[in-house]
């Protein structure tokens, strides 16, 4: 069974279920070789226990060594002490077991519930122990990054678990965060796991981005041109960029409700008064002209509509003022020649994915926070309406959808997340078949229910200590993710962990942006396509 | 007996005078012709015995009557000998030493025989050959350290450096040898520490 084992690491000298399984490091195994966050396996009497390495203590047997250590000097006494009496304790935490009875065979490495016995040896987990639990490059699952120390295996992730839940990608800014959601988006386009839709804040992943050096990299139009579609909020952005995009977004007044305003108050600064006042406005002048008449008042009219609906005129002007940002928004109109939601909705039943651009109005919160919250209320609506009809009749069902919001915390405050569409897309997980790809960098800002119903967690280097914290909250082993959430290089290095992954993982994001990394889409892509245009060739001419 | 001995052409060093289930006393033929600390000594008889020396004494054969000064006209010590012959007569040479094993069904056992060498039972330096297959492997250093050995760190030094200069690899046996030391003393590494100053000179 030794044969697919990697080089002996030690042996087990104690341990628990709940606190990891400790290794004597073997002297031939050198210390500096041993890292946090890799794999080992340790094997058993009748199992092969799969764990990643979670501690790493220097020991000794005699106390006084820590007040009078051997003179460095002496070459002898220093190597016999620091193979014996000086030693290295590795702490792994056992996550998986690999074979041992039938059942283990046929449905891969189950979760571990016990640990192997004393002087058990335990080796560096070879490619194929990888490969064994994360699985290979199949229909449903993709290559996501290799672990650190093993640059030649990859680390696959399950696309179809992966959708099934709601799901985020963390850590501060420039550590990769935007390139490893490119490459989920791809992944999920490519394996046709679901349909995405993207509100894509700073028009990165739609016809293309821009790594740190500012080096453009390719978007998903690019990539898989005719699957995706993209639409601009902003088209003079888009043609300063030389893009055309496919569908040009409009808002109609008549489209923003009051709960689209209260989502704003944060962002506008708009008061709870405020906030109430709106509602009584809407009930004033109608749903379909509202914003339009309440935006064209003046300070006559105002006290007016003060005295009409018994609101106080300071905060009704408060109100004009702060909601007149939304003139400036181009995007909305009195008259919108197109539903969007309706558009959107055409485009995602054809399988088509979308990605929603903001343009310049990606540095506006405001915007950001309006249209995302507009449009995925109401396809959220439809979805809902949709799936009930349908009533697991698998032919009808709408496609499953994955909304993809970046600045989270913006949706997910904890005061307003339960109300939010998005708090309430985060909690019933795929029961209408909606989930949401979550990219933030402030994970402390968004409501610890909505974290903990994440399926999965993708975590770059995180600075605060409470963004630290918020992540990790209600996962397996915390304490021990933490120290090594800690190490992370700040650069392409991510754990993942929680549904899709049968154990927590740390990788270094593959590489993207190069054409040898474009290939990996291209060759399934077009594949794809080559099938489709047979089929449409079908479709045409019988 | 006898045979095995001038088969082997070893050099009969002494005769046993004491004897213990872990050590025994042996009379030198020459004065002052004892092996020297910690070497590797030999028995042979029902029990072939392996005894490493532990310590060397000389006294006057006649415990009553004290040695006294002689040199004070002399030039130099070898003259006080070459002027009174009678002495090597009157002085003997012991050592003792401590048993770390036996030859049993033709194999070396690292462990104490079940008896001890008989008295007169003649005393054999090792050679070289049977020391490179005695250390083989040091299971015997715990018998050295334990309570009823009487055996110093210091003749364990001795024999340890006696027997590197013997073993192939001076320095992998050197090495080996204080990781057995090491286990031996987890938890006293200043002891180790001096032990091991020890080899490496």
């Amino acid at each position: 069974m030794n044969e697919e084992n990697g080089s002996l690491m030690g042996y087990v000298v104690g341990g628990s279920v709940d606190k990891g399984i400790e290794i004597k490091l073997d002297p031939s195994s050198p210390i500096e070789e041993v890292r946090l966050g890799s794999y080992v396996t340790i094997q058993g009497r009748s199992q092969r226990f799969f764990g990643m390495i979670t501690g790493i203590n220097l020991e000794t047997t005699d106390p006084s060594l820590r007040s009078t250590p051997p003179d460095p000097l002496d070459e002898l006494v220093s190597s016999v002490i620091s193979s014996t009496s000086a030693y290295t304790i590795v702490t792994i935490t056992p996550e998986l077991v690999i074979g041992g009875d039938a059942l283990a065979i046929i449905d891969g490495p189950q979760s571990a519930r016990t640990i192997p016995p004393h002087f058990s040896p335990a080796f560096q987990a070879s490619s194929e122990d990888i490969r064994t639990v994360f699985g290979t490059d199949d229909d449903r699952r993709i290559w996501v990054g290799n672990p650190l120390d093993m640059q030649d295996t990859r680390i696959h992730l399950d696309l179809e678990e992966l959708v099934k839940r709601s799901n985020g990608v963390f850590g501060k800014s420039g550590t990769g965060k935007s390139f490893l959601t490119r490459i989920l988006l791809a992944g999920i386009l490519q394996k046709q796991a679901a349909v995405n839709l993207v509100f894509d804040m700073h028009s990165e992943y739609g016809w293309q981005g821009s790594n740190e050096g500012n080096t453009a990299v390719k978007g998903l139009k690019q990539l898989f041109p005719s699957k995706v579609a993209v639409f601009s909020l902003d088209p003079e952005s888009s043609s300063r960029r030389g893009i055309s995009p496919d569908v040009e977004v409009t808002i109609g007044y008549k489209d923003i409700e009051p709960e689209d305003i209260e989502m704003l108050a944060e962002a506008l600064n708009i008061t709870p008064q405020g906030v109430t006042a709106v509602y009584d406005v809407v009930k004033n002048f109608g749903q379909d002209s509202w914003l339009k008449k309440f935006l064209e008042l003046d300070r006559d009219g105002l006290s007016n509509l003060a005295d009409t609906t018994a609101q106080n005129f300071q905060v009704l002007f408060t109100l004009h003022r702060r909601l007149r940002i939304l003139n400036r928004m181009g995007f909305i109109s009195a008259k919108a020649p197109d539903d969007a939601v309706r558009r959107i909705l055409e485009y995602i039943d054809k399988g088509i994915h979308v990605v929603l651009e903001f343009g310049s109005y990606g540095n506006q919160i405001a915007a950001y926070v309006l249209v995302a919250n507009l449009l995925t209320r109401r396809i959220h609506e439809r979805y809902v309406e949709r799936t009930e009809k349908a009533m697991g009749n698998q032919s009808i069902e709408p496609k499953p959808l994955v909304i993809t919001v970046e600045e989270a915390h913006r949706f997910l405050t904890p005061g307003i997340a339960s109300q939010t569409i998005f708090g309430t897309i985060a909690r019933e997980m795929r029961k209408y078949k909606v989930t949401l790809l979550i990219v933030d960098q402030r994970p402390s800002g968004i409501d610890d229910e909505v974290l903990s119903q994440l399926g999965t967690r993708f975590t770059y280097p995180l600075d605060n200590e409470r963004d630290i914290d918020s992540v990790l909250a209600g996962a397996r082993d915390a304490r021990k993710l933490k120290s090594v959430l800690a190490t992370l290089g700040s650069q392409q290095q991510a754990l993942i962990f929680g549904h899709s992954v049968p154990m927590p993982v740390v990788i270094r994001t593959r590489d993207y942006g190069t054409d040898e990394s474009y290939s990996y889409f291209d060759d399934l892509s077009s594949s794809r396509s080559k099938e489709e245009l047979e089929q449409d060739k079908r479709d045409l001419f019988g | 007996m006898e045979s095995d001995s001038t088969n082997l052409n070893l050099q009969r060093i002494a005769e046993i005078v004491e004897s213990s289930s872990v050590g025994f006393t042996a009379n030198c033929y020459q004065l002052y012709e004892s092996p020297p600390l910690g070497a590797l000594v030999q028995t042979f008889g029902d029990y072939p015995t392996f005894a490493i020396v532990r310590g060397i004494s000389t006294s006057p054969l006649d415990p009553t009557r004290k040695p006294v000064a002689r040199a004070r006209d002399e030039d130099s010590e070898e003259a006080v000998y070459m002027n009174n012959p009678q002495l090597s007569s009157l002085l003997r040479t012991d050592f003792e030493a401590t048993i770390i094993g036996h030859e049993f069904d033709g194999f070396m056992r690292k462990y104490l025989p079940p008896h001890p060498p008989k008295i007169h039972t003649f005393v054999y330096r090792c050679s070289e050959t049977t020391i490179g297959s005695f250390i083989q492997n040091l299971d015997f250093l715990p018998i050295l350290f334990s309570k009823t050995s009487l055996v110093t760190d210091e003749v364990v030094g001795a024999f340890l450096r006696n027997a590197a200069s013997v073993h192939a690899d001076r320095r992998s046996f050197i090495l080996s040898a204080g990781q057995q030391l090491a286990r031996l003393f987890h938890g006293d590494t200043k002891r180790l520490e001096t032990l091991l100053r020890g080899l490496n000179t």
